[in-house]
């Protein structure tokens, strides 16, 4: 058996030893700590990692006065981080071979050397830049992302599967059953739908509309003061937008400013927040008050980049300035503006954040379980865990939802240059 | 921006001269634009300005002046209190992600390792995952391990999120710089860390602004995670202090409120128009690309 096939054996059995039979004593030693620390826990492994099966084992009771009961939550959180040590573990332990092997190479052509200071802080470097990004992404994003998700095939909802009161049981798939075809479930869901529909296509469509009007206009040679005009309508941009849909949520209040003026203009008033009509035509409003200038901005900038002499030989054609929209200009922006459009679109249907503020989802629905009227899906997610304590539901709306646009979103970063450009490599 | 439709003087001017009906239909069409754009911070400026709870146009006449509300939104509400935790929050978000982000994309562009591309996928895709999915978990996790209502536990949060799309755009920034300037510093004796911070840092400050600033923006005007994460009064940031402030029909008033509302806009806007060159240059640069 040769050198690099006895280190690798050494590193299969126990890690680290490999590394020290070619001489790297501090990578060996630092491996084989690891190892043991491992070893040491392993039954900590066991336990956590059984806990996401289980969802803990001790119900709720009293022992002298004292609670005693396991918190399924922080049960199956605990079961999930366990996992993913163990997941970076292995990964670690099988890297450990194959770099014993590769030292072991190295070990037979040139013998035990010591590498320069320089010249091993140069191979750590990756690997210490790396590895914070990498912790943050395990621990902080995929912890709870999938812990999240399966919460949602358990019963974990108020008033009755509440933690720590009870333990918490899997269901399987109930509860997308249940939304699916449950009277007042179903009948939200499927209201609650169209509305996300409708909303995300009128958003989408107005923006870019506007956008894309007020783009031209500003940048048409027959308009003087361009950057009086562009200075003005990017103020919506520049403004933080929770100051915007606040100013607006006082504004349109029932004896908030506008109300004022129409019932001085028109002697009525406009009852925005409790007639859904009314609640859902100032949602659109004020979500193309706040996108509209960004649009304007972005299109302008493509606008001024093309090439002039297609207008120049447009014009000795004779063409309009309505020919030169309809046939340079417009085509040219929604191929350069394509791509943005799919992710407007995508924003448009997370942007909860808006309805949240302005409405909070209401004016109350009666046909609505835990919705309002002006309740787009995500919204709804977010009541139906922050406020109504259906945290199950909330899950399985949130998977829907993610499928929908996790379909939308690889199609289109599939056709993105950054994708293209990498799949190259 | 430049203007690229200018003229010389003397086409202008007959230009001018037939403004046409298409014309005056713009200039309506850009007035009544700039009017809906501007009504809402007229009525905040005025309503800060003016004495009484609330504001309406029609007092415009006998409009009072007063300082009143600025000093009350100083001294009777939490906001000083909560523009600091505002601060704090953005500044440490906005270090944590320039350090993070840029040393790991640098080693995405430049070195090949195993697993290299199934990471950059990963990345990728978990940058797609709107932040609700994992809500109900974030709050138990945040309680877990005790950072619940903590500045420190959204900072965190907040990280995790940035992280894997600012690497996707520092990366791609950074593919954009030519690999010779490596090279010719590799045959110069210099190790990788040398070109990280000889070569590569000092080329790419214009990404790195754009990450720095966009980092320190969003928590400013984020509202839905402190709302999530933070609990006691004495931890919002300015987005949850204001609306709670809007919230309460008790103690609301409008004319404080607008007062708040043209505080936190001012920096905004002075911040926006000095980085402005750094904001397209950095959307042109990474963003558009994606």
């Amino acid at each position: 058996m040769n050198h690099r096939s006895k280190s690798r054996l050494f590193s299969i059995i126990f890690m680290g030893f490999g590394q020290i039979y070619n001489g790297q004593y501090f990578k060996g030693i630092f491996l084989a700590l690891l190892e043991i620390v491992s070893l040491c826990n392993i039954k900590n492994f066991a336990v956590n990692i059984y806990g996401i099966y289980t969802l803990g084992t001790i119900p709720f009771h009293y022992v002298d006065d004292q609670v005693v009961a396991d918190d399924s939550r922080f049960i199956l959180i605990d079961g999930v981080i366990a996992l993913m040590i163990l997941f970076i573990i292995i990964g670690i332990y099988i890297w450990n071979i194959v770099d014993a092997y590769k030292g072991g190479i190295e070990f037979e052509k040139y013998g035990a050397r010591r590498e320069s200071l320089s010249t091993k802080f140069d191979k750590v470097f990756p690997v210490a830049v790396m590895a914070p990004v990498f912790l943050i992404i395990i621990f902080i994003t995929l912890v709870p992302l999938i812990s999240s998700i399966v919460f949602g095939f358990t019963d974990y909802s108020k008033p009755d599967h509440l933690p720590p009161r009870v333990l918490l049981n899997y269901v399987g798939f109930d509860n997308f059953v249940k939304l699916f075809s449950y009277g007042e479930w179903k009948s939200t869901f499927a209201g609650v739908l169209l509305w996300t529909l409708i909303w995300t296509v009128t958003t989408t469509a107005t923006t870019y509309i506007f956008g894309f009007l007020l783009a031209v206009f500003v940048e048409s040679k027959k308009i003087r003061f361009k950057k009086f005009w562009r200075a003005i309508l990017i103020l919506p941009m520049v403004v933080p937008g929770f100051v915007t849909i606040l100013v607006f949520k006082v504004m349109f209040s029932a004896d908030g400013a506008i109300n004022n003026l129409l019932l001085q203009l028109f002697h009525t008033k406009a009852p925005w927040f409790s007639d859904p009509s009314f609640a859902r035509g100032m949602l659109l409003f004020v979500n193309l008050w706040l996108s509209a200038g960004g649009t304007m901005m972005f299109m302008s900038g493509i606008i001024s980049s093309f090439p002039q002499d297609l207008y120049e030989a447009a014009e000795l054609d004779g063409a309009s300035e309505f020919v030169k929209m309809k046939s340079i200009t417009l085509p040219l922006v929604f191929y350069s503006a394509g791509p943005l459009m799919l992710m407007t679109f995508a924003n448009n249907v997370n942007n909860y954040g808006l309805i949240q503020m302005m409405t909070g989802g209401d004016p109350i629905n009666g046909n609505y379980r835990y919705a309002g009227s002006t309740d787009i899906l995500s919204s709804w997610i977010y009541k139906l865990t922050m406020t109504q304590g259906q945290y199950n539901m909330g899950v399985v709306i949130s998977i829907l939802l993610f499928i929908v646009l996790g379909v939308f979103s690889v199609f289109n970063i599939k056709n993105t240059r950054a994708f293209k450009e990498e799949g190259q490599m | 921006m430049e203007d690229t439709y200018s003229f010389p003087a003397a086409t202008n001017k007959k230009r001018k001269s037939h403004l046409g009906l298409s014309g005056i239909i713009i200039y309506i069409f850009l007035v009544i634009s700039c009017i809906l754009v501007l009504f809402p911070i007229l009525w905040a400026l005025l309503a800060s300005f003016s004495v009484g709870n609330n504001f309406f146009f029609k007092d415009i006449t006998q409009l009072k002046f007063t300082l009143d509300h600025y000093r009350q939104m100083f001294s009777e509400t939490n906001f000083v209190r909560s523009f600091l935790n505002t601060m704090i929050v953005a500044s440490l978000n906005m270090v944590a992600s320039v350090v993070l982000t840029v040393g790991a994309a640098f080693v995405f562009s430049r070195y090949r390792f195993k697993g290299r591309r199934a990471t950059l996928m990963t990345i990728l895709v978990l940058q797609m995952f709107p932040n609700y999915l994992a809500m109900v978990a974030i709050y138990v996790f945040l309680t877990r391990i005790n950072l619940l209502d903590s500045l420190f536990g959204l900072v965190i949060i907040y990280i995790s999120y940035q992280v894997p799309f600012n690497t996707w755009l520092v990366k791609g920034y950074l593919d954009g710089i030519t690999k010779s300037f490596d090279e010719a510093a590799k045959i110069d004796g210099a190790t990788n860390f040398t070109i990280f911070t000889r070569v590569i840092l000092p080329l790419s400050t214009p990404i790195i602004t754009y990450v720095a600033l966009t980092n320190f923006l969003q928590p400013c005007m984020d509202f839905i995670l402190p709302q999530i994460v933070l609990r006691t009064p004495g931890n919002y940031t300015i987005a949850v202090m204001l609306y709670n402030y809007v919230g309460d029909p008790n103690t609301v008033q409008y004319t404080t409120f607008a007062a708040g509302a043209i505080i936190v806009s001012i920096p905004a806007i002075i911040l926006f128009n000095f980085l402005q060159k750094y904001i397209v240059q950095g959307m042109s640069a990474g963003a558009v690309k994606i």
